[in-house]
């Protein structure tokens, strides 16, 4: 398939690694911020090319698993009205909420649809039916865009029973946070997608304010073996920048349509990040003028008291900061497995834990 | 549903279907086949090529042509589905019929006696359908269409109960009766699918206990049948895949972790409980009338033979040990003990691989048609191959005793009848004094076909790669309590370099002598004994340790002496030894009852989730004698629970250590985990995380045991391999 | 869901193409996207075209890769000397 097997090249991988070999003279830890990276980084078996000095954490670029609770509790509580549709990408299905999922309500009888866009679930709502239709707008700065095309589409042809559920957030001040708290980090394996949308200019803070190297990243293994090989010269030299690996899609301004888009359906708002906490402007809310589409503030829910118990021993919010990895879990392999997850991570096949529970090889 | 025009036509090697219709209908069409399959069913594939099909004015389903050289498949027993259930309240022949079945579900390899699978080739050949099942029988749309045991009340087996001297049939009053007799704290001899099993309430202490006596039987746990999954869940603690393969139509043993007690007696203070779920129509009949929500359900034997299955045999045997019996009027075929599983990590441990998996195939990546593979002596099960499928047999038994090797034979003779099997190549263990060497030295001069014998642990190794289809070098590591080794030594604890063909030995645990030989197995006092020795020799006080409390001081000295002088001590580097020394050092279980049971108590101690460890040494071998010594350290101050925990941790971490080691020096990164002593649920988590940590890709058995059970299919692929069959 | 795949534009109608990944055709919104022509790449996210693949940057990144590959086989062969 082109503009994918060229960057699979066997030859290519093995020169890559051997370059960073030979460059990595120190030790370098770089944290990558996607789950689109941190699936490929494992997949390809990346960790095992590189030398015992590079070391690559995984940060919170899951969409899915820093999602919180009180989002899944909402749907699920908007399901279960009568006049309801509620329409989801497939990850969100089996995530836990406080007592319980989506997938387990739609067992229950809910009617909750599996959408791969949201046009998708435009469409439910254009087909006659006289139910609400709620869609779950979950991703960042690379899913928003399409959400705020689907609601201005629902505005121009005049839909009266579409609305959003948003918990689109935006990464960089994620990753602000990240830096500020601490952790040791030479530099990020930033995400090409996102960059796509928003310009590497968006990342620039992280080479200018705080000096860390940055590096935007394609998703085959040549791109973040090149990108490695790429910041480790950026340490070296001590001359971080946001520099553009996947210059195949990403530009310094990014995609000026879709930024302009998202900025005219929302507004940047305060949000809470499972693991992180609150983080101010991370999150993009519906503006006034396209209230009517905001499901929260056009369907009220009954007032409930959500009584949220994290596993005692689940350290998902450890795992999304970076600060530990999924082995370091008691619960992991053992108690925590795909099959009978007992956090977020595990979930998401773009989570952390989920992806490590793919070396153990099942039939 | 969908309008569509075509025929059936049901083929030995898949089935054909002509349908016409526009693309889009085929394909949801499609879609259904795979979604509605009935739960036994396995839709290995489904190809859609588009043809010119015409002149179908309905949808038939073609009479099949038997092609008596195709060889088919023989389902395992499927447990009783939910709609034979209610028909036993609602179908008005069969209500209360207790051998209700359909195409669904019921009896399959326990009363097959051949092939292409037919009534005539069942153990249902005597009863002959009346008209009215006939006409189920034939009729397409009917649930029970084709289905080879069908029968009714009228036509069908019947169950009959002896009480003392009075035989009583008709099924009402016999369920009244064995349903008192449980009730007053009586056992009852129960004729199951694939066997005799002994039946009696697991709440009352006095009825087990009573039970285990009469039956001779050591301290083994008993398993148990609860009524239903509610009950399940207040007994026992459950996950979802725990959930799920308790459920499941194969309906097999579950060992779950305790919440709340049964009789003592019944797990004699083990944390986890072997349950089951009713897969026969009478359990479900009889939880109707029980008191109890949960009985014990232990197989109709004596220690070591296999399960009773003959009429008379039971009459004989069993009517002592309860003083009743409930039987019926068809002859079991294939003798089947329960099966036994595990969840960890998620994923299956067959612990035992009986009913409910059995015949069932293993797909391979090679061929290995022609080839018997004789298994070894613990928890023996042979093998043969057939194109590129494996074909286990059910769990033999250890074959110690003559009528167990009876049992062997006899199921071997029975697999080459109903495969329609020639054996070209023979493999077998290179132990020189198993059964089934002996057997495969017999076979090899009778039938003068290649004999090849192979290493143990390679085989167990080797039967984890057949089921994940690796075919290349590996880091297998083998941990289990014995195994012959080349050297002449026993080996247990093997880090091997292993392909399918061959394998060197990268290292292994330290080699302890075996006071004893096997009473060392029995008595786990003398490991402990003999690892303390070996390392700390005269400078520990074995006297004031409560490890040797329960032993005479003149025992003490005499192993001690033995060990001195080489006497009656061969040399083990089984892992089964390190665990049964630990145990009976911190004063778990100086004597065993059963066996692994040192290592059970073991692990069944743990209640700690600490993560630290005790020191050991990897030096030319693994040496745990830092290990035992913090051990002794610990126990002055250190509870039991804690303590097992870190040595688990300790053992955990040394394997680890040893892997990474290995893939420093060859660059490979597969970890290949079997034996036995990977059915420790803690043990084999904690090494699974910490390989995981270290990005090693780490495959374990899931299709076959780890134990000895599954050592015959790494012997059929590696005889099959050398010999150029298997390329 | 942080996939996006490349894929190729093989029919435009108004604001909707018809995209292929290795055979199997996908619908992708143009809404994000400006002068996209039938033969193009595009990077298809949640059903919407989100960024052009730039034919000539794709191209440089690989001549780049593989000077450097060049300039390693030289050195070691020259090391070897």
């Amino acid at each position: 398939m082109k503009h994918v097997d060229e960057y699979r090249n066997k030859a290519l991988i093995e020169k890559l690694a051997a370059l960073i070999k030979r460059a990595a003279s120190r030790s370098y830890i770089f944290m990558e911020v996607c789950g689109g990276h941190t699936a490929a980084i494992h997949r390809f078996g990346i960790p095992s090319l590189l030398p015992d000095n590079v070391r690559l954490l995984s940060g919170p670029g899951c969409p899915v698993c820093v999602t919180n609770n009180s989002f899944i509790d909402k749907a699920i509580a908007y399901s279960k009205m009568e006049d309801v549709i509620i329409t989801t990408f497939g990850d969100l299905i089996r995530i836990p909420g406080s007592s319980s999922s989506l997938e387990k309500e739609k067992a229950r009888g809910a009617d909750i649809r599996i959408v791969f866009s949201g046009l998708e679930a435009l469409e439910i709502a254009k087909s006659g039916s006289d139910k609400k239709v709620i869609f779950l707008g979950i991703g960042f700065e690379t899913t928003a865009p399409g959400t705020a095309v689907t609601i201005k589409e629902a505005a121009d042809v005049g839909i009266e029973n579409f609305y959003v559920l948003s918990a689109h957030k935006v990464m960089p001040p994620a990753m602000e946070t990240i830096i500020k708290e601490g952790i040791a980090l030479d530099g990020f394996i930033c995400p090409g997608h996102v960059a796509a949308i928003t310009g590497s200019s968006a990342f620039s803070f992280i080479a200018d304010k705080y000096r860390l190297g940055c590096v935007i990243t394609g998703f085959e293994p040549v791109d973040i073996l090149q990108a490695i090989y790429m910041l480790i010269n950026q340490v070296n030299n001590d001359s971080p920048s946001a520099e553009i690996q996947y210059s195949r899609a990403v530009t310094r301004q990014g995609n000026v349509i879709a930024q302009r888009l998202i900025y005219e359906v929302f507004i940047l708002s305060d949000e809470q990040w499972r693991g992180l906490g609150v983080i101010p402007a991370s999150g993009l809310t519906l503006r006034k003028e396209y209230g009517r589409y905001d499901a929260e503030s056009s369907i009220p829910l009954p007032p409930s008291v959500n009584v949220y118990e994290e596993h005692a021993l689940c350290i998902c919010g450890e795992i999304l900061r970076g600060l530990k990895i999924p082995p370091d879990c008691r619960l992991f392999a053992g108690t925590c497995v795909p099959q009978n997850p007992v956090g977020a991570c595990m979930v998401s096949n773009e989570g952390a834990c989920n992806t490590y529970y793919k070396y153990r090889r099942n039939e | 549903m969908y309008g569509l025009n075509g025929e059936v036509d049901n083929r030995t090697n898949g089935v054909l279907i002509k349908v016409d219709g526009d693309a889009e209908t085929v394909f949801k069409f499609r879609d259904q086949i795979i979604e509605l399959s009935p739960a036994a069913s396995q839709v290995k594939s489904v190809e859609v090529i588009e043809k010119k099909v015409s002149g179908f004015k309905n949808f038939r389903i073609v009479r099949s042509k038997n092609d008596v050289n195709q060889v088919t498949e023989i389902s395992p027993d499927i447990a009783v589905c939910a709609d034979c259930i209610d028909d036993l309240s609602y179908d008005p022949k069969r209500i209360d019929y207790p051998f209700i079945n359909c195409t669904n579900c019921g009896p399959r390899f326990t009363i097959i006696e051949g092939l292409p699978y037919d009534r005539d080739k069942t153990s249902m050949r005597k009863f002959k359908m009346c008209s009215n099942c006939a006409s189920e029988y034939h009729d397409v749309i009917d649930r029970r269409f084709h289905a080879q045991p069908i029968a009714c009340n009228k036509c069908g087996p019947i169950y009959t109960y002896t009480d003392s001297e009075v035989t009583f049939s008709g099924i009402e009053e016999i369920l009244s009766r064995i349903s008192a007799r449980i009730n007053e704290g009586k056992s009852v001899a129960v004729k199951g699918m694939g066997g005799y099993f002994l039946m009696c309430n697991a709440l009352d202490n006095n009825a087990v206990s009573e039970l285990r006596e009469k039956k001779h039987r050591d301290s083994k746990p008993f398993a148990v049948l609860f009524r239903d999954i509610s009950s399940v869940r207040e007994y026992c603690f459950t996950d979802a895949a725990e959930e799920n393969e308790i459920m499941s139509w194969r309906r097999p043993i579950l060992i779950l972790k305790q919440k709340k007690n049964l009789a003592s007696s019944v797990n004699s203070g083990l944390d986890t409980i072997g349950s089951m779920l009713p897969y026969m129509p009478l359990h479900h009949m009889l939880f109707k009338k029980l008191k109890t929500p949960v009985v014990v359900l232990t197989s109709g034997n004596f220690f070591n033979e296999p399960i009773i299955t003959d009429d008379i045999t039971a009459l004989n045997h069993l009517m002592p040990v309860t003083g009743s019996i409930l039987s019926y009027n068809r002859k079991i075929i294939n003798r089947t003990d329960d099966s036994v599983v595990r969840i960890i990590g998620g994923n299956i441990s067959l612990i035992r691989r009986s009913r409910g998996y059995v015949p069932t195939p293993v797909d391979l990546d090679c061929n290995v048609d022609g080839t018997i593979a004789l298994g070894a002596e613990q928890k023996n099960s042979f093998c043969i191959g057939r194109n590129k499928q494996a074909i286990m047999s059910q769990y033999i038994g250890d074959l110690k005793t003559l009528s167990t090797y009876e049992f062997f034979k006899e199921s071997i003779e029975r697999f080459h009848r109903l495969f329609f099997f020639k054996p070209q190549l023979i493999a077998c263990d290179l132990h020189p004094d198993y059964l089934s060497t002996a057997y495969a030295e017999i076979f090899e001069k009778e039938l003068n076909v290649p004999l090849v014998k192979v290493q143990h642990h390679h085989a167990h190794i080797a039967s984890c790669m057949a089921e994940n289809r690796i075919n290349e070098k590996v880091i297998g590591i083998s941990m289990d309590g014995t195994g012959y080794g080349p050297d002449g030594h026993t080996w247990g604890s093997e880090f091997l370099i292993a392909d399918l063909k061959g394998f060197t030995r990268y290292t292994h645990f330290d080699y302890i002598p075996m006071p004893g030989g096997d009473k060392a197995v029995d008595e786990p006092w003398r490991m402990a004994l003999s690892y303390l020795y070996k390392y700390f020799g005269d400078n520990i006080d074995y006297e004031v340790l409560p490890a040797f409390r329960s032993v005479q001081p003149t025992q003490i000295s005499l192993v001690r002496e033995m060990i001195d002088k080489g006497i009656n001590t061969p040399l083990t580097s089984g892992a089964g030894r390190l665990f049964d020394a630990a145990s009976a050092l911190i004063g778990l279980c100086p004597v065993s009852g059963f066996d692994s049971e040192a290592p059970m108590r073991l692990e069944s101690a743990i209640n700690s989730t600490t993560e630290s460890h005790y020191p050991y040494e990897i030096g030319t071998t693994v040496i745990f004698a830092e290990t035992f010594k913090a051990v002794i350290d610990d126990m002055r101050s250190q509870d039991v629970s804690f303590i097992s925990a870190k040595f688990h941790n300790t053992v955990a971490l040394a394997i680890a250590e040893v892997s990474e080691r290995m893939r420093r020096e060859t660059s490979i990164n597969k970890v290949v985990l079997s034996g036995g002593v990977f059915q420790n649920k803690y043990l084999l988590e904690k090494l699974i995380r910490i390989l995981i940590g270290k990005n090693f890709y780490i495959y374990t058995n899931q299709l076959v045991p780890a134990n000895d059970g599954g050592v015959s299919l790494g012997q059929l692929i590696i005889a099959s391999k050398n010999i150029g069959l298997c390329v | 869901m942080c996939l996006s795949i490349p894929a190729k534009v093989v029919e435009i109608n108004g604001n909707i193409a018809e995209v292929s990944v290795g055979g199997t055709i996908f619908k992708a919104g143009l809404q994000l996207v400006e002068n996209v022509e039938i033969g193009d790449y595009i990077l298809l996210h949640t059903g919407f075209a989100i960024q052009k693949v730039s034919e000539k940057e794709a191209l440089e990144t690989l001549k780049l890769l593989t000077e450097m590959e060049n300039a390693m086989n030289q050195e070691t062969s020259d090391e070897a000397c």
